[in-house]
This record gives structure tokens, sequence and C-alpha cells, in this order.
């Protein structure tokens, strides 16, 4: 009976040593991960926006990280995803300077009813998950949700209702007034407005373009000439706007009636 | 049963050591407390819990020691393991942490530390009940001798 209690005595200081030392060493392996973020960079890429986010991981400690994964998720006002990037690095060794990119890229095509977004501003709901298994032993998640506003680059779209000026027998000028305001501080609008009026039977009688150059938080403000084929027109019909940039395209019918 | 060991002779010497060990938790409980302080903001929750386990393993502590030479001392140990267990359960929340500061959230998987303790404290039970058996054998021994 000696014996059985000594061993397990001795079974049960080994286990409290165990411990003991592990919890040591795991927290000072902890308070030796060095963390280090930088600016984030804005990044134009064809059609995206890019937010590419470096960090240096500085592994002193005594255990490995496994299975760090970084991950970030923008949902709308009503909690519908919009975009979700993950990053993941398979292992940080112990000792190890590894350093990482966390990029998120947004495509306005990609967004479902991505137009809404170029009308109105809101807000976006941004939330951050790192999770990552500290020696195996210990898993754990760090989640951070933030509000990110979101500016329209074409917020406050106004067309007016044209007004002709007749030139000759078989034409005449069309006056259009378009207006809007780029909320968006990411978006610089460069590209170009394309114009098609069209009769009732939707034969092009005028064509028009335009370049526009507006940079965020500028408004645009421009009145539009456009050569009209009165011989083919009709009393009414359609102008047909298509703005076309690098980022997206946005296309909006007006009606219009000949005064 | 056993209560013939508590001579009026040695009681204070009782409590005298039984208060030092009392008193060793309670350092271990300020040490651990120190130790913390910087995490309070995280694990603001989990403070009172480690209030009360201190606060009882020092009652323990007090009362083993108070008891030791009687069955009693076996009794008090193999309650304090059980506590042990299940205290780590409910407090640790089956070993999932989860803090929250402002608009971040953190969660542990402390379920490793849990088995581990559980595993410690069940060898600790084995051990209370070999050592009371063994107590009675040795008391019934010494009746027959006597």
């Amino acid at each position: 009976m000696r014996y059985a209690l000594r061993a397990l005595k001795w079974a049960t200081i080994i286990l409290w040593l165990f411990l003991f030392s592990l919890v040591v060493t795991l927290v000072y392996s902890v308070l030796n991960i060095r963390i280090e973020v930088g600016d984030p960079q804005l990044i134009m890429e064809n059609e995206r926006i890019v937010w590419a986010m470096p960090a240096v991981i500085d592994n002193a400690g005594f255990y490995g990280i496994y299975n760090l994964n970084i991950t970030t998720l923008v949902a709308d006002i009503d909690g519908g995803v919009l975009l979700k990037n993950s990053t993941l690095v398979p292992l940080v060794q112990k000792g190890e300077l590894c350093p990482l990119w966390h990029n998120v890229s947004l495509n306005l095509r990609e967004i479902p009813d991505y137009q809404v977004y170029l009308l109105h501003d809101t807000n976006f709901t941004v939330k951050y998950s790192v999770s990552l298994n500290f020696a195996r032993i210990i898993p754990c998640t760090l989640s951070l949700s933030s509000t990110m506003p979101w500016g329209a680059p074409l917020y406050n779209l106004s067309i007016s209702d044209p007004t002709f000026q007749s030139i000759n027998a078989t034409h005449c000028m069309m006056f259009l007034n378009v207006s809007f305001e780029n909320h968006s501080p990411y978006i610089d609008l460069n590209g170009t407005l394309n114009i098609e009026v069209l009769n009732e039977n939707g034969e092009i009688i005028g064509i028009g373009e335009e370049i526009i150059n507006v940079p965020s938080y500028q408004i645009y403000d421009e009145t539009l000439n456009i050569l009209v084929d009165t011989s083919k027109a009709t009393y009414s019909g359609t102008i047909k706007l298509t703005f076309e940039t690098s980022m997206f395209s946005y296309e909006t019918e007006v009606p219009y009636e000949l005064g | 049963m056993n209560l013939a060991n508590f001579s009026k002779r040695n009681l204070p010497l009782r409590i005298l050591k039984a208060g030092i060990k009392a008193i060793l938790v309670y350092i271990t409980y300020l040490v651990f407390t120190l130790l913390i302080q910087q995490m309070c903001e995280f694990i603001g929750e989990y403070i009172p819990l480690v209030d009360v386990f201190f606060a009882a393993i020092a009652i323990f502590a007090f009362l083993i020691e108070f008891f030791s030479g009687t069955i009693f001392k076996y009794m008090l140990e193999f309650s304090r393991n059980l506590f042990v267990i299940f205290y780590c359960i409910i407090a640790l929340d089956g070993g999932i942490i989860d803090a929250s500061v402002q608009n971040a959230t953190i969660i542990l998987n402390l379920q490793f530390f849990l088995l581990m303790i559980v595993l410690i404290n069940l060898v600790g039970i084995t051990r209370t009940v070999l050592s009371a058996i063994n107590f009675l054998y040795e008391k019934s021994e010494e009746k027959i001798i006597d």
C-alpha cells in the first residue's frame, strides 16, 4: 500500500510540476510574441480596390503558432456579406520572424446590387477575426468589429430635363445637365460618360461622350451638348447615360419629350 | 471517530499550523492576483470566481491541517479534490473562456488545462482513498496490538 501511495504522490507532484512549467513557459512565450502592424496601403488595381495590411510576427517564445488565420469580412447594414478575405499562415515557428500581408480586395462588380452603393451613402460593418492554435494546445480566436462609412461615388446623381435648340432643318442641339457628388474617399472617378438619345422606336438619334474626372469629395456639375438628328426624332424617347470607369459601369435612362 | 487524537494539549499547535497553511494559500492568491492584474480588463468577470476559489482552498487547507491525524482529513481532501474538479469545469465553462472588451471578443480554448486539472485531481482522489484505507488499517492494527 505504501509503495502505491508513494507512486501516486510522485505522480501528482510530477503532473503539477508539468502543468506549472507548461503554464509558465506558455505565458512567457505569449509575452515574447511581438506583432507589428504597418499602415494599410490602398492600391487601385485594375477593377479592384485593395487594402493591403502589412504585419510582422516575431515569435520569440518557446512554442510555434499554428494555423494563423486572419479574416476580414465586410457586411452591409442588413448583415449581408459583401466580401470576405482570408490570409492563412500554416506555421510561425519558434524564433521565427514572419512578415505577412493581409489583403482585402474589393471589386464593386462582384458585390450583389452594387449599383445601390454607387448612389447611396451607407455604413458597412467590418469584422476582423484572427484565429490561431498556440503550441497546438490553446486554440484561440480574437474578433473585432467596426463600422466603415461608405461614400457613394455618384451620390445625388441628378439629370435635368433636356432642352433643345434648333440648329438647322435636320439637326438640333440638346442640352442636358448632369450633376453628382463623389463621396467616395477611395475612388477617383476617371472615365467616360456616354450619352445616347433614342427615339420611340429605340433608334439612336444622337450620341455624345464626355470625359469625366472627379476626384474624391468633388462635385460634378456640367451641362452636356448632344447633337440630335431631328429627321428621325419622335415626340418622346429616352436618353441613356452610361458611366464607364475602371471600377464600375453604371447605366441609367431618363425619358424626354420634345417641346 | 478518531476524535480521541484531538488532545487539548496540541490544539493551539494545530490551529497555528492550519493558520500558516491558510495564510500561505492567501499569499499565493495575492501573487496570482498581482500576476493577472494586467489582464483584469479582459478577465474581469472571472475575478470573483478566482476569489471564491482561493477562499475555498484556504478553508480546506485550514481544516485539513486542523484535522490531520484523523479520518476527517481524508474526507476533506476528497471533498477538496471534487470541489476543484467541479468548480474548474463550471467556472471555465467547460474550458471555453469568452471575454469581451468594447468591440473586441477573445475566445480561448483551455480544455487541455481543464483536462490536466481533472486528471491531477482524480489521481489525488485515488491517493486520498488509498490513504484513508491505509490510515484505518493502521488504526485497527494499533487497536489489536493495544
